[in-house]
């Protein structure tokens, strides 16, 4: 392919992908491109000797990161739609702007010092610029991978390698004619940059819910395993902190609780605003300055953490974050049991699983009361007879599904017999069923786990009291 | 003389939350729930009971039973009842408090 422009001439050789693969300019000696996988020149070589190599950012096709050239490192500064506005160079020992860059809408390329006087070309040979694409001086236009676009008439070059998926009859158009806030980094499908990025925020959004309750719960049982390894030294710590305001005598309440049970409590709890590792709503910065000095990262939030449960149990606290507290006079430590990490359902998901048995005379209450009675149980769900379930508002699939379980027992009347363990026995059933029906109730197979982990600990304490397993 | 085996309910009570008072806008309207243990018989969804201690009984109806084991003791079980008009009963660790049929 050869271009010629003010007098000048390049020639381009494509491979068979049709990546530009050499540049040749005024009959000079060849540039070559290499590529990765993203289209992205890793690569120049002149005379098969390295000119240029470039590194680029995973946030973005386009994001360029730096390029080493001549021994000299420039790293690229570009703005929320990948124009390079400056490149910054390391320069009498100091790291500093080397050349600005300024475009019109569609491209056309204005070049200054770090001053802001002009240039009429770029005295590092930059040509990555417009969104982040490669500048052909000779041509005046950008190689975004299918096309060439030309600043100059904002609009491409070639007609449109997808044909008419763009909607309208303008095979040669520049991103829907809004090239100041969309981007097509290969020339086929300009991409709205503002609702791509609501897009993502929206998926990223709706990953961390499940992401987040992960992570937070792994950090908290890592927490969780040190509170009750150094219980005494936490323990201390409250007394110290807190002083009157807490009795040491009310730290065996959490003795009966696993760390697994007590991370999946401070994980509900981060979730509702009420425990951060990080902030302590009783001690007060002075504390938390200690506990960070004593290099505890977290632990004043545990001892909030910790507190809380003791001051709502003591009947002491009824409102915290704006949230209602509701406590019993005392709270049992097999409060810390039941409840599945997984993906919170939203409303309409959990509307259509209960669909039938709502339809059927049955309550799912997920009030804020509701919500809180599961948090003081510390069940992600529960269910009193066959027509009454209480759920969370942002119920785990698996949750919903063995309440609804457990109405059925109910509906077939099911009764707890003296000596026989409780609800063990539909406990374990319902985990059972659970397992069993797993594909068909489309479960998480996350979530799978922690119901075969659940069943492992019912079938222990079945094995504890004697019962058969 | 025929001696008979009962199966008719007894429960000791061991704990007393008045979700009635806490969770008033919920399920839990006019509830009461007990931690009962059972040493005789069954709890069963609408069954008439009795709770009762010395010299004070009322009849309650039980409504619900929390399916969701109780790591300290799996033998006691919360239920729910309709709240008691004439009794009154004390929240928390209550003793010699039986629930009977």
């Amino acid at each position: 392919m050869k271009v010629v422009a003010n007098s000048n001439t390049a020639i381009y050789s494509v491979d068979a992908m049709g990546r530009r693969i050499t540049t040749t300019v005024n009959g000079g000696t060849p540039t070559n491109l290499y590529y990765s996988n993203q289209w992205q020149v890793l690569e120049e070589q002149v005379n098969s000797a390295m000119t240029a190599q470039y590194v680029w950012s995973p946030m973005y096709v386009d994001a360029l990161v730096e390029r080493d050239s001549g021994g000299q490192r420039l790293y690229a500064q570009q703005d929320a739609n990948w124009n390079v506005t400056a490149v910054v160079g390391f320069n009498v020992n100091v790291w500093q702007v080397m050349e600005r860059y300024a475009y019109d809408p569609y491209g056309k390329p204005s070049i200054y010092d770090p001053s802001w006087n002009n240039r009429t070309s770029s005295l590092f040979s930059w040509v990555y610029l417009h969104q982040g694409g490669r500048f052909d001086p000779t041509s005046g236009l950008y190689n975004f991978r299918n096309r060439d676009l030309s600043p100059t008439l904002g609009r491409w070059m070639e007609q449109d390698p997808a044909g008419y998926a763009a909607g309208d009859n303008n095979l040669y158009g520049d991103e829907g004619e809004a090239p100041t806030d969309t981007v097509d980094p290969y020339g086929t499908e300009g991409v709205n940059r503002v609702l791509q990025q609501l897009q993502r925020e929206d998926e990223l959004l709706a990953l961390s819910q499940a992401e987040r309750a992960q992570k937070q719960y792994e950090r908290n049982l890592i927490r969780a395993q040190r509170l009750h390894l150094q219980q005494d030294e936490v323990g201390s710590y409250v007394v110290n902190a807190l002083g009157s305001l807490l009795m040491p005598s009310t730290f065996p309440r959490l003795q009966g609780s696993t760390p697994d049970e007590t991370a999946r409590i401070m994980t509900r709890l981060q979730n509702q605003g009420i425990y951060d590792p990080l902030l302590n709503p009783f001690a007060g910065p002075e504390a938390r300055e200690r506990a960070l000095a004593q290099k505890l990262p977290g632990i004043v939030g545990d001892v909030a953490f910790l507190s809380l449960n003791v001051f709502a149990a003591e009947g002491t606290i009824t409102r915290l974050g704006g949230l209602e507290l509701f406590a019993p006079p005392s709270v049992p430590t097999g409060a810390f049991s039941g409840g599945y990490v997984g993906r919170a359902l939203t409303q309409a998901e959990v509307d259509a699983i209960t669909a039938e048995f709502r339809a059927a005379g049955g309550v799912v209450d997920q009030s804020v009361e509701a919500e809180a009675y599961l948090q003081l149980r510390g069940a992600g769900g529960l269910t009193l007879n066959d027509k009454t379930i209480l759920l969370p508002a942002n119920p785990t699939r698996t949750a919903v599904f063995e309440e609804l379980i457990h109405a059925g027992q109910f509906s077939r009347g099911a009764t707890i017999e003296a000596g026989s363990g409780g609800v063990l026995r539909f406990e374990a059933e319902a985990a059972e069923t659970l397992i069993r029906n797993r594909n068909t109730l489309q479960l998480p197979r996350d979530e799978v786990r922690q119901v075969i982990d659940n069943l492992r600990r019912i079938r222990g304490e079945l094995q504890t009291i004697g019962l058969p397993q | 003389m025929t001696g008979t085996i009962s199966d008719k309910l007894v429960a000791l009570v061991v704990e007393v939350t008045d979700v009635g008072e806490l969770f008033g806008t919920s399920v839990f309207k006019d509830r009461i729930g007990l931690d009962v243990r059972v040493v005789q018989g069954s709890l069963a969804i609408g069954k008439k009971v009795f709770l009762s201690r010395p010299g004070e009984q009322e009849e309650l109806e039980i409504v619900g039973i929390e399916m969701l084991r109780n790591p300290r003791d799996p033998n006691v079980v919360r239920i729910l009842c309709s709240k008691p008009k004439r009794l009154t009963i004390a929240s928390g660790t209550v003793e010699g408090w039986v629930i009977t049929e």
